[in-house]
């Protein structure tokens, strides 16, 4: 989620809101936050007010609360209808993009895995982060086609937040795709399984994180052992549920060498997912502490994941890339690639400038702290061939 | 069969716990009588409505008496038609003479488009019988289906039963034979799909999903405890019923061993649940067979105790004398040798097959 800071002023407590760009609110659109570049916060109706100018303290004191200073990049880049949450330590966070197709809910901080190429390590959680959650879903607008993706932390351990969430989902916007980003572990269970699925989203897809074949690789690289034992259960629970699974294996240093064994063993035991998806890693958080650990060049990897591709694809199962820029990637396999990075932590570096698939590439993190030495821009002459 | 018998062999049907049930229209030639098979359909699409169960029906006809209204008969119940084609018009006539010494051919010819018209274009498959005559022929035979356009073929040796037996030396050969002959064909029809046309081989098709696929086939002839009884069941048109066709040509000839019972006189539970099919279905696991028993194709095998019965006296059978085992040894022999020179373009192939889809959409 896009954040950016600015100086807060007259307020203690964390406020949420609907952007408006307008300085009347206008009747019936709830609570609503005032977002401008002008240096004058006058307004009417809204709880308070979001701006890039540099406006001293003593012309905002007994305004609405507001937050001043916050670049003016960021500000542009908000619209009518987006959810704005506004801390008082001055950071502005985007908590709902209406024109992005990569909308998430970070349903908790707390995880029961220690994964090793984790972007986004366990925290506690704050405390009203349910509250903001739930008041988000409230007001996404009934039209809304983005789809809802709830990740975290692992959100299953948070079963009756979760629970809510997807009921307050599925009762406002029930026909968008909802993916729940989990380890399956908590799947094990088949009640607490049985529990979630009897929600009934019609379109929710479980994406579930698998990183081995064996559990001694991924108990490892999860950092728990007896984990995957549970995911498997869990999966296996999903499918007697009848519920749509996809399947995702960050690629690392600890697991590259079996992705071939890998796909054999999902297409042996787990034949009825939807989807596979092989994803690049983020480098960052813990998985940037151990980088020394999980990091291998996507170019090292490459003949393992064009095997572990063609593999799938001959079974009829379908099968993505993701995270992983074209110019890595064997000619074969851009038919799998996908746009996956959320757009909010997307970027090209310079180097990309004369690509000409930069339009389409799925690009880089912005978090990661290292990238593959191997990036070049592809020309009008490559693709000829 | 009569109406009679008609009705309660579609009540024993509909007892099985399956939730899939297809039936399958045998003969003689089942358009004979006709107004029973349609009785049939109809009082199983009844008894459907309650039962609910995933009902799929096929006809086996050799197509010379099919009308149009037959035929449009068909398509309404959605009645899949199997047929046979023994090759181009000499092969084909060579064993299929009509009573009255006409082609059987001409008529297949004459009605295969009217078929298509009506019912749809793959609403037809065809089977081929694979005789003495037509071992160093299955290439022009393989012409011929390609050429009517059929979307593969099936491979399969002749086995010892009713005529076929009677006229052994005729129309049998050393299974050494059928082998080689098929490897030849087999060859030729991977020939055929690298240049893009997409033609399956039916019987390594089967093979090979059991080899590379988690799934299981469905394939009665081919399963460890034996499909007979508990996979397929035969009602002969008098109501009795027989765990495999097979078996029904023993009692013909006056061997009533796999007599299971007959629909008038016999329960559900005497029938399906009788020491007769337990000792089949018990004594067919490849797990505890000689010979199957430590044979590493196994996991891809199934038994067949009435050959074995046939051949040998007893239904666990003897491996070093058996056909059936030295025939599904080579052909897994020689599948596993393709399978180990791991060609990209001969995988494509195989996996076009197994997941019924264009070559051009399989491979990378």
């Amino acid at each position: 989620m896009k954040q950016a800071r600015g100086v807060a002023n007259g307020f203690s407590e964390h406020i949420i809101g609907i952007v408006s760009r307008s300085r009347f609110r206008l009747p019936f659109h709830g609570t609503s936050v005032f977002v401008t570049n002008s240096s004058s916060l006058k307004c009417s109706g809204h709880m308070a007010a979001v701006s890039s100018a540099e406006i001293p303290t003593k012309y905002v004191l007994g305004r609405a609360p507001n937050i001043t200073s916050v670049p003016c990049e960021y500000i542009e880049d908000l619209h009518n209808g987006d959810i704005l949450s506004l801390n008082p330590d001055g950071r502005v966070t985007k908590l709902w993009d209406l024109r992005s197709r990569h909308n998430v809910i970070f349903v908790t901080n707390l995880c029961d895995c220690r994964c090793l190429a984790c972007p986004q390590p366990n925290a506690p959680d704050p405390k009203d982060i349910f509250a903001q959650n739930k008041w988000t879903l409230k007001h996404v607008p009934r039209g809304s086609t983005s789809p809802i993706t709830f990740t975290g932390g692992e959100p299953t351990l948070k079963e009756k937040e979760l629970s809510t969430l997807l009921e307050i989902c599925k009762k406002r916007v029930c026909s968008v795709p909802v993916f729940l980003l989990t380890n399956g572990r908590r799947l094990s269970n088949f009640e607490f399984a049985k529990r979630i699925a009897d929600i009934n989203i019609p379109n929710l897809t479980f994406c579930v994180s698998i990183y081995g074949d064996v559990d001694e690789i991924h108990d490892y690289c999860v950092g728990a052992k007896g984990a995957f034992q549970e995911t498997v259960r869990g999966l296996h629970n999903l499918a007697r549920l009848n519920k749509q699974v996809e399947l995702r294996i960050v690629i690392i240093r600890n697991n590259y060498r079996r992705l071939l064994q890998i796909a054999e063993f999902i297409y042996r035991n787990f034949p009825f997912v939807l989807h596979v998806a092989f994803m690049g890693m983020e480098s960052t958080g813990k998985a940037w502490e151990n980088i020394k650990e999980v990091w291998v060049d996507p170019v090292e990897y490459m003949s393992q994941l064009h095997a572990a591709i063609q593999h799938l694809h001959h079974r009829n199962l379908n099968t993505s890339i993701y995270n992983l820029p074209f110019c890595l990637l064997p000619r074969q396999l851009w038919p799998f690639s996908r746009d996956s990075i959320s757009d909010w932590k997307k970027i090209l570096l310079p180097i990309c400038s004369p690509c000409v698939l930069r339009e389409k590439c799925p690009g880089f993190f912005t978090t990661s702290q290292i990238q593959s030495s191997y990036i070049h821009p592809i020309s009008d002459s490559d693709l000829r061939i | 069969m009569s109406t009679k018998t008609a009705e309660e062999v579609v009540r024993m049907i509909f007892r099985s716990p399956s939730p899939m049930i297809k039936i399958e229209f045998q003969g003689g030639e089942p358009l004979l009588n006709w107004e029973v098979v349609k009785h049939i359909i109809e009082y199983a699409e009844k008894l459907n409505r309650i039962a609910s169960k995933y009902l799929e029906f096929v006809l086996c006809t050799n197509l010379t008496l099919v009308t149009e209204d037959i035929l449009a008969y068909l398509r309404l119940h959605k009645v899949r038609i199997s047929t046979s084609l023994d090759g181009p018009k000499p092969l084909h006539d060579l064993h299929r003479i009509k009573r009255d010494g006409n082609s059987s051919y001409d008529d297949f010819l004459r009605n295969l488009p009217l078929v298509r018209s009506v019912v749809g274009q793959d609403a037809c498959s065809p089977l081929l019988t694979i005789t003495r005559d037509h071992l160093p022929r299955l290439r022009s035979v393989i012409d011929e289906y390609l050429d009517k356009g059929f979307s593969g073929i099936f491979l399969r040796a002749i086995n010892p039963y009713g005529i076929a037996k009677t006229e052994w030396t005729t129309l049998g050969y050393p299974i050494e034979d059928f082998v080689s002959a098929y490897k030849d064909a087999f060859a030729y029809i991977l020939e055929i799909n690298k240049s893009g046309h997409r033609f399956i081989e039916f019987y390594a098709s089967l093979l090979l999903n059991r080899i590379l696929t988690p799934f299981s086939t469905g394939f009665v002839d081919l399963q460890s405890p034996s499909g007979a009884g508990i996979s397929g069941v035969i009602y002969d048109y008098n109501g009795d019923v027989f765990p495999t066709d097979e078996s029904r040509m023993l009692a013909r000839s006056g061997d009533l061993s796999f007599y299971l019972g007959n629909v008038h006189s016999s329960n559900y539970e005497d029938i399906f649940g009788g020491m007769r099919l337990r000792e089949i279905t018990r004594q067919t696991c490849l797990e505890v067979l000689p010979g199957c028993a430590t044979c590493f194709y196994q996991l891809y095998c199934g038994s067949d105790p009435i050959r074995n019965y046939a051949e040998s006296g007893d239904i666990i059978g003897h491996r070093p004398s058996s056909d059936f085992c030295k025939k599904n040894m080579q052909l897994f022999d020689f599948l596993f040798d393709i399978l180990r020179a791991n060609d990209k373009k001969t995988l494509d192939v195989f996996w076009s097959w197994i997941t019924n889809r264009d070559i051009k959409d399989v491979s990378l």
